[in-house]
């Protein structure tokens, strides 16, 4: 009996055409008893084959493929793409000990070399053998470093007589035949097996040509020039057994042994030796008690009134957590936030965590769940068996890079490591490598790349006609038919992997030998080869530590209020303030946490948010799962008393209650199916899961007659049932937790308050965390502005590298906004300093005496000075923007030291001053914004001639009329679930104006809408419930040499 | 005074080249002292003509006149200063007459992007520009010797100062200026005010030297058409003699009886200078293509190139020359068409024998000697077998073996020779590719030089006759069909 032991799926990335689960469904249609996967230098497709393949019923054999080296040596048939790694060694595994030793050699491989020169010297496998099994063929003939013969000899003593087999493979070829003979007559001679391998790359012989098209990405080259780096045929598929036993019937031994070898092969990855690091508790403690003794302590201080319930709950989460032996992981995240705290980090628990009172007693989260009626068994249930998920927003940049640091200083550098992420080939990118491979033109694949994702699957052809007729591509052409096919074929599978944001993993001992770890782009990270999913399949525990704008924002504005007399905790902030309500209510919300988007503006002026819960479901409900499943207006509608508050049954009263009987968040669901049918917590969860993954339809419909059964024996039949399936099954997929939701709600709040109350300290933390958020720096500068801060210029003798507030009150713009300013530079005159002395004798503290000494003093390159000078910034030193550009040629100049002092240089400049709108350009070209007026005021006369409107006029206009309007664009919006209109925010010198274009109108004029930076839109205006708008009949352009104002697009 | 003729069309880069010509002879007509500044654009020092021209503007209108005369419209400036013409007709269409002294007055008006004009074209061909910068940079002019300051950094400079006038930059100060700006600043400042930077350097571009003949009567035959081409060539070599120059490319335009015109082009691997060697080239070129009718007129140009410099060598083996060998190659290709004479090449593709032919071109002794054909006799000496292709596949009948799937028996029916029992086999060797290609190969009528532009999928076999010849046949898995290939030696 054949087995193939030697196969790669398309996790070798782009050197295998197939996935590991459509390998492992061909082996068991062709019979296979078993299957080994060796992915070149990785086990990155080990988790997803041995799921597959357990559940079709074969033995998953793991090994990989190793990348060699050939050192200083003689080596034929090496090209220059091949320096470096020159030979291959695939490898097996045996026992438990040869995967680890397997994960450390590909850890060393990955993590001691640069990238793309990875490879290990024979000398790498001294004393890392142990439980691996050597296959010795046609590849090792390109090592030939110590002659071919010694070479086998060499690797018979490194794995050892019995664990090193000559493979040979047969694809019909002259050249790989002669090599056969050659590795024969060494089997020979060195006494090992010879076993048979047909070194799969793909699945099936049809699956060829997507072969040589990874080929070519991989090669970066086109079919039409590949030529001898595709494959000279197609025989490197799954072949049936029958096939490869005819074709080594001169060599049965070599089939033989594929048997024999595999039966040896017993190891599986069930058997993965992961542990959770264990936490070092008080002496006399167990894990379990210190956890009870610290959330104790916690709950007494978080829940002023800690009354039965609470402690009840508290008592109910613990007895779980002990149970399931997570005592432990609870300890880890919580010295994780401890850490936090104690070096003024910002950390804030969310996701489902925020569903536990243990959590928030040990404040790992910062909602209460108890008060907010959240359901623990989200979090954590007994029939799950997972790890809980708990995820840590942070403060984005240095200081989220801070913990991760900290977590791999604890745990070493070998003991904990950030999940990958698998990209893989999508509508877009796909699109963009089938076209480069085909040679097709650039500015058609360019076209092909925005129309692919739009292309029913199911319907290729067709769909792919229509699309392409719309696009001017002529769909006759001779290429097109391929590229659909090829596009289709390519999706979902993987091209490179990348780094997680944020899912961060620990193990107790070495994680090199649970899974191999790979440099990180990002300098000292380690990034494990398995995304996030796999990681969570294989039990192994994950905490996400995600970066958030809005807390290092947070964090930032508290920093700066905290120096001034004003002392503000962020949580003890005023519950319910009416202005922060206030404020909401009228969509006055740039900058604000998740409500600043165009959407949730139009959303607050209908839902007038008047309390906390308010914040709550209006974060969740402006989602594709409440927008696609129907949701919004029905509450909408509720809310403002329009529509009477219905329930299906009487049973969901109490679930749906809080929301007006529309279900908004997760856990509805999951409750439904808890009191509807009568589901236990874990199994509510799984159906969640269920519907939310769409994996197997077998399952789903599983579950939905196991929630018609129960729902059946609740007496809820017929149509309430199908009601209440159709809200779980449309919902499930995109639903919000209310948890996440809430969370959220807290940095909505506290945002909103620090915009009310504080919102200098507010604008500049937002300056100095960009980008970030809806809005571009220009449109933050002039919103502050219309609340009546004031900022002033960047200024070399004042301004450091970020924004600050001034004594006055006024922002004061950094040199981090100067465009091209090296950090550095900026820094050196942030740290200057000078004792000048003053015509009245009084010697001050100041950065540079003058020009020349600013210049001297700091490594300013001419372009950077250029632009501080155009924007005004050298202004301090005497002189206008034109005169500092005319004395900084001057001084930028490099003068012998003879003539250092004799040149006298007037101090008048001959050069006309800067007209305003040339300082507006000035500002937007050196800095992206401008603290001087408005770049459409400067055209407000000749608007008012043309009968143009300002944004604060619309105001005051009926429902209906017919208006003109103009101004710069900031957003532009096609929203997937808005049926093609595309929503504009113009922005004047008096606010913002939101501008509806119906797809006719777009279409037509989609040019100048996608194009221009000004627009001058005339349409209908609409009023509705307090949200004005402007339903575009036609747009024009404006201001065309105006200066480039950045917009936020299509994000 | 001086004169400046600028071309006032936009002309393709053909054309452009015809018309600098034509601009020349005009000059050269009314001046002995021009100057090329560029493509269309010529620079004429005037000084000592007052005896014939009283005024300048008599200069001008007589100038305009005559290139109307000649089929040119130009913008003409007539200046005491080339840098005030210059920058004249640069701006200004028709006739300017700068008067003495007021050239900086004239000028003052004038935008500073005028300037860009001045400055070099370089890379116009680097494919990493923009279409339209690429259009810009066309639009330009060469003056070299006027401007050698980097225009592109000063006036960007000048600009973000706000001056946007060359009054505007001639206003400014010199000395802080020159601070500033260095040398660059000033001259800049000079050519706005316009002064002139150096004088005139008479020198004539580079152009193709030409000659033309119209018969009474239309010649058929190429014999006769012959003798004229010789005398026209005659007299183009001895010009060309005369400049030290040679033939690097050839252009012949026969006029048709039917008005239209016939051309042919021919560029040359090495420069010649011999008028029977051209000619001889000329006629193998025109040979191999029936002249459609008879021929009334005919025009020779020859895009000249330095004189070839050789120094031989006592150790360089006798070769024949390169006009000979040339001549060679053009009666070759004249025998056995293009596409099918030079040197047979591999490409990077796994079809077997894919090859293309690429241009002959003899190799120098030192390569020859060197480590190729070292190589190549080492590659010899390792190879076990030879095979000689058949230049086309030629079709058999073969039969398998029912239980091995090994081909048994070989018939060829139109070479008995190769017929007979198989004795040995060596294979299936399956090769496959180009599977993207739409159209099946027809071997029938496929070329040999695009045969590997189809898509093949085949079995190749060696099969060893009970004669003991050993053959390669392959049958092409496309259409089940059996070929031989080619013999073993």
């Amino acid at each position: 009996m054949y087995i193939e032991l030697h196969a790669s799926s398309a996790f070798s990335f782009l050197d295998g055409a197939s996935s590991p689960e459509t390998l492992v469904e061909c082996a068991a249609a062709l019979d296979y008893p078993a299957l080994g996967l060796l992915d070149r230098d990785g086990v990155y497709g080990i988790p997803r084959f041995h799921k597959a393949a357990v559940a079709a019923g074969i033995k998953p054999i793991i090994g990989s493929e190793l990348s060699m080296r050939i050192n200083n040596c003689h080596s034929r048939n090496v090209g220059k793409s091949d320096q470096g790694a020159a030979w291959k060694l695939p490898v097996l595994v045996e026992t438990q000990q040869g995967y680890k030793n397997l994960c450390r050699l590909i850890t060393h491989m990955k993590l001691g070399a640069a990238k793309d020169q990875d490879g290990l010297s024979l000398e790498d496998f001294e004393g890392h053998t142990s439980g691996l099994v050597a296959l010795v063929g046609r590849q090792m003939l390109r090592g030939d470093r110590h002659g071919v013969g010694g070479l086998v000899g060499r690797l018979v003593g490194i794995f050892g007589q019995k664990n090193v087999y000559l493979e040979v493979q047969r694809h019909l070829l002259r050249d790989e035949e002669h090599d056969n003979q050659a590795l024969l007559a060494l089997a020979s001679a060195y006494r090992v097996p010879v076993v048979a391998t047909n070194g799969v790359r793909f699945a099936r012989a049809s699956d060829r040509p997507l072969y040589d098209l990874v080929t070519c990405i991989r090669h970066k080259t086109t079919l039409a020039r590949a030529g001898n780096r595709l494959l000279r045929n197609a025989e490197r598929y799954l072949k049936p057994p029958t096939v490869m036993k005819k074709l080594f019937s001169d060599v049965p031994s070599a089939i033989r042994t594929t048997h024999e070898l595999s039966e040896r092969l017993n190891y599986t990855i069930k058997d993965l030796e992961y542990g959770f690091p264990d936490y070092s508790v008080p002496s006399g403690e167990t894990v379990g008690s210190f956890l009870c003794k610290i959330t104790e302590v916690g709950a007494r201080e978080r829940y002023r009134t800690y009354d039965e319930r609470v402690r009840k709950q508290i008592s109910r989460e613990l007895d779980l957590i002990n149970k399931l032996h997570l005592g432990g992981y609870f300890l880890i995240v919580w010295d994780i936030v401890n850490f936090c705290r104690q070096h003024g980090i910002l950390v804030q628990g969310r996701g489902s965590a925020a569903n536990s009172a243990v959590c928030y007693s040990l404040g790992i989260t910062a909602v209460d769940p108890i008060g907010m009626e959240l359901l623990f068994e989200r979090f954590l249930s007994e029939e799950r068996g997972e790890w809980p998920d708990i995820d840590l927003d942070l403060p984005s940049g240095e200081r989220r890079e801070q913990v991760i640091q900290y977590i791999y200083k604890r745990y070493g550098k070998f003991g904990a490591g950030m999940t990958a992420n698998v990209i893989t080939y999508r509508g877009r990118n796909a699109a963009r490598d089938v076209g480069k491979v085909l040679s097709i033109d650039q500015d058609q694949v360019d076209r092909l790349a925005k129309i692919m994702p739009r292309v029913d699957q199911a319907d290729l052809r067709k769909s792919f006609t229509k699309c392409i007729g719309n696009t001017g591509v002529d769909p006759k052409q001779q290429n097109l038919n391929l590229f659909g096919e090829l596009w289709m074929r390519l999706q979902n599978l993987p091209r490179h992997l990348g780094q997680h944001s944020g899912g961060m993993v620990i193990c107790r001992g070495r994680l090199d030998e649970v899974v191999p770890l790979e440099r990180a782009s990002m300098p000292n990270r380690a990034v494990v080869q398995w995304d996030k999913d796999d990681c969570a399949e294989m039990g192994i525990v994950k905490v996400d530590l995600l970066g958030l704008g809005m807390m290092s924002v947070l964090e930032d504005s508290l920093a700066i209020i905290n120096t001034t007399s004003h002392q503000i905790d962020l949580a003890r902030l005023p519950a319910d303030d009416p202005m922060v309500y206030q404020m909401l209510q009228a969509a006055d919300t740039v900058g604000v946490f998740q409500v600043e988007s165009r959407a949730q503006m139009a959303t607050l002026p209908r839902m007038r948010p008047e309390r906390f819960y308010d914040l709550v479901v209006e974060v969740a409900i402006i989602r594709p799962g409440p927008i696609v499943g129907k949701m919004v207006h029905p509450y909408l509608r509720r809310r403002s008393g329009k529509e009477p508050v219905t329930y299906s049954h009487p049973l969901l009263k109490p679930i749906l209650q809080r929301t007006l009987g529309v279900p908004i968040f997760q856990e509805q669901l999951l409750r439904i199916a808890m009191v509807a049918a009568g589901f236990t917590g874990g199994e509510a969860e799984e159906l969640r899961r269920a519907f939310g993954n769409k994996r197997s339809k077998r399952r789903l419909k599983q579950i939905e007659m196991k929630l018609r059964l129960g729902m059946r024996k609740k007496g809820i039949d017929g149509h309430v049932a199908d009601e209440i399936i159709r809200s779980i099954t449309s919902f499930a997929l995109y639903g919000f937790p209310e948890s996440h939701a809430a969370s959220f709600a807290l940095l909505v709040y506290a945002s909103a308050y620090l915009k009310v109350y504080y919102p200098a300290a507010f604008y500049t933390a937002l300056l100095n965390n960009q980008p970030m958020g809806f809005y571009s720096p220009a449109t933050l500068v002039k919103d502050a502005q219309r609340r009546g801060i004031r900022f002033t210029e960047i200024n070399v003798q004042a301004s450091d590298w970020n924004c600050k507030v001034d004594i006055d009150g006024a922002i004061r713009l950094g040199l981090r906004y100067v465009v091209g300013l090296r950090k550095e530079v900026g820094l050196n005159i942030e740290s200057s300093k000078n004792m000048v002395q003053s015509l009245d004798n009084v010697v001050e503290e100041q950065r540079f005496c003058s020009l020349d000494d600013f210049v001297s003093q700091i490594g300013v390159r001419r372009d950077e000075l250029v632009t501080l000078a155009e924007i005004g910034a050298l202004n301090m030193f005497g002189y206008d923007r034109r005169s500092a550009l005319w004395q900084i040629e001057h001084a930028i100049k490099k003068r012998g030291q003879l003539f250092s002092e004799s040149v006298v240089e007037p101090s008048e400049s001959p050069l006309p001053k800067m007209m305003p709108s040339e300082r507006t350009a000035a500002d937007y070209e050196g800095t992206g914004l401008t603290i001087g007026p408005h770049s459409v005021s400067l055209q407000r006369s000749a608007l008012a001639v043309r009968g143009v409107l300002r944004a604060v006029d619309l105001l005051r206009m009926r429902n209906g009329r017919r208006v003109r309007v103009a101004g710069a664009v900031i957003t532009r919006q096609r929203p997937a679930t808005a049926k093609g209109f595309v929503f504009l925010t113009l922005e004047d010198e008096t606010g913002i104006v939101n501008v509806i274009v119906r797809p006719k109108i777009f279409e037509k004029q989609k040019t100048i809408i996608l194009e221009q930076k000004f627009l001058l839109i005339d349409g209908c205006l609409q009023r509705q419930d307090g949200v004005v708008s402007i339903k575009a009949d036609q747009c024009q352009s404006f201001f065309i040499s105006g200066p480039s104002i950045e917009s936020y697009d299509f994000h | 005074m001086y004169t400046c003729l600028y071309l006032d069309q936009h002309l393709s880069k053909r054309s452009a080249q015809y018309s600098t010509s034509a601009l020349i002879r005009l000059a050269q007509d009314y001046s002995p002292r021009i100057e090329l500044y560029g493509p269309c654009l010529v620079m004429m020092d005037m000084h000592g003509m007052s005896q014939l021209y009283k005024t300048p503007q008599e200069i001008g209108m007589t100038l305009r006149r005559a290139a109307a005369d000649r089929g040119l419209v130009v913008r003409v400036a007539v200046s005491a200063t080339q840098t005030a013409a210059l920058l004249i007709t640069q701006a200004r269409s028709g006739l300017t007459i700068v008067p003495l002294g007021s050239e900086a007055a004239v000028l003052d008006p004038l935008p500073v992007t005028i300037l860009k004009k001045l400055s070099q074209v370089q890379d116009s061909s680097s494919d990493k520009k923009s279409k339209r910068q690429k259009r810009d940079q066309r639009d330009l002019h060469v003056a070299p010797a006027v401007m050698s300051v980097p225009v592109g950094v000063c006036l960007s400079t000048i600009q973000r100062w706000g001056i946007k006038t060359l009054g505007d930059l001639a206003a400014l100060p010199d000395q802080q200026l020159f601070g500033r700006l260095g040398s660059f600043g000033r001259v800049l400042q000079r050519i706005a005010r316009g002064q002139d930077e150096r004088p005139l350097v008479c020198k004539q571009g580079r152009d193709s030297v030409e000659q033309a003949v119209t018969f009474d009567w239309p010649i058929e035959r190429l014999e006769l058409l012959s003798f004229e081409l010789a005398r026209l060539l005659h007299l183009l070599c001895e010009t060309l003699e005369y400049r030290d120059e040679c033939a690097g490319a050839l252009h012949t335009q026969l006029i048709l009886v039917s008005g239209k015109k016939y051309k042919r082009s021919l560029r040359f691997a090495t420069p010649l200078r011999d008028a029977q060697e051209l000619c001889a080239l000329i006629l193998l070129d025109l040979e191999a293509r029936q002249l459609p009718e008879g021929v009334n007129g005919m025009t020779v140009s020859i895009d000249t190139v330095p004189n070839r410099k050789l120094q031989y060598s006592l150790f360089t083996s006798a070769v024949p020359s390169p006009e000979r060998l040339s001549i060679l190659v053009a009666r070759l290709k004249v025998l056995v068409g293009a596409g099918r004479c030079g040197v047979a090449e591999l490409i990077d593709s796994h079809y077997p024998g894919a090859f293309k032919m690429q241009e002959f071109r003899p190799k120098s002794l030192e390569e020859k000697h060197g480590k190729h054909f070292e190589d190549k006799e080492a590659v010899l000496s390792l190879l076990p077998a030879v095979i000689r292709r058949f230049r086309m596949p030629v079709r058999a009948q073969v039969t398998v073996g029912k239980l091995s799937g090994r081909p048994v028996s070989l018939t060829v029916e139109t070479q008995r020779v190769i017929s007979g029992r198989i004795v040995g086999s060596s294979g299936p060797w399956r090769s496959s590719g180009n599977w993207w290609e739409g159209e099946t190969r027809n071997l029938s009528r496929a070329q040999d030089h695009d045969i590997a532009s189809h898509p093949w999928n085949r079995d190749e076999w060696d099969v060893v006759l009970s004669g003991g010849s050993v053959y390669r046949l392959f049958r092409d898995r496309l259409v089940d069909k059996w070929f031989v290939e080619g013999v073993m030696d």
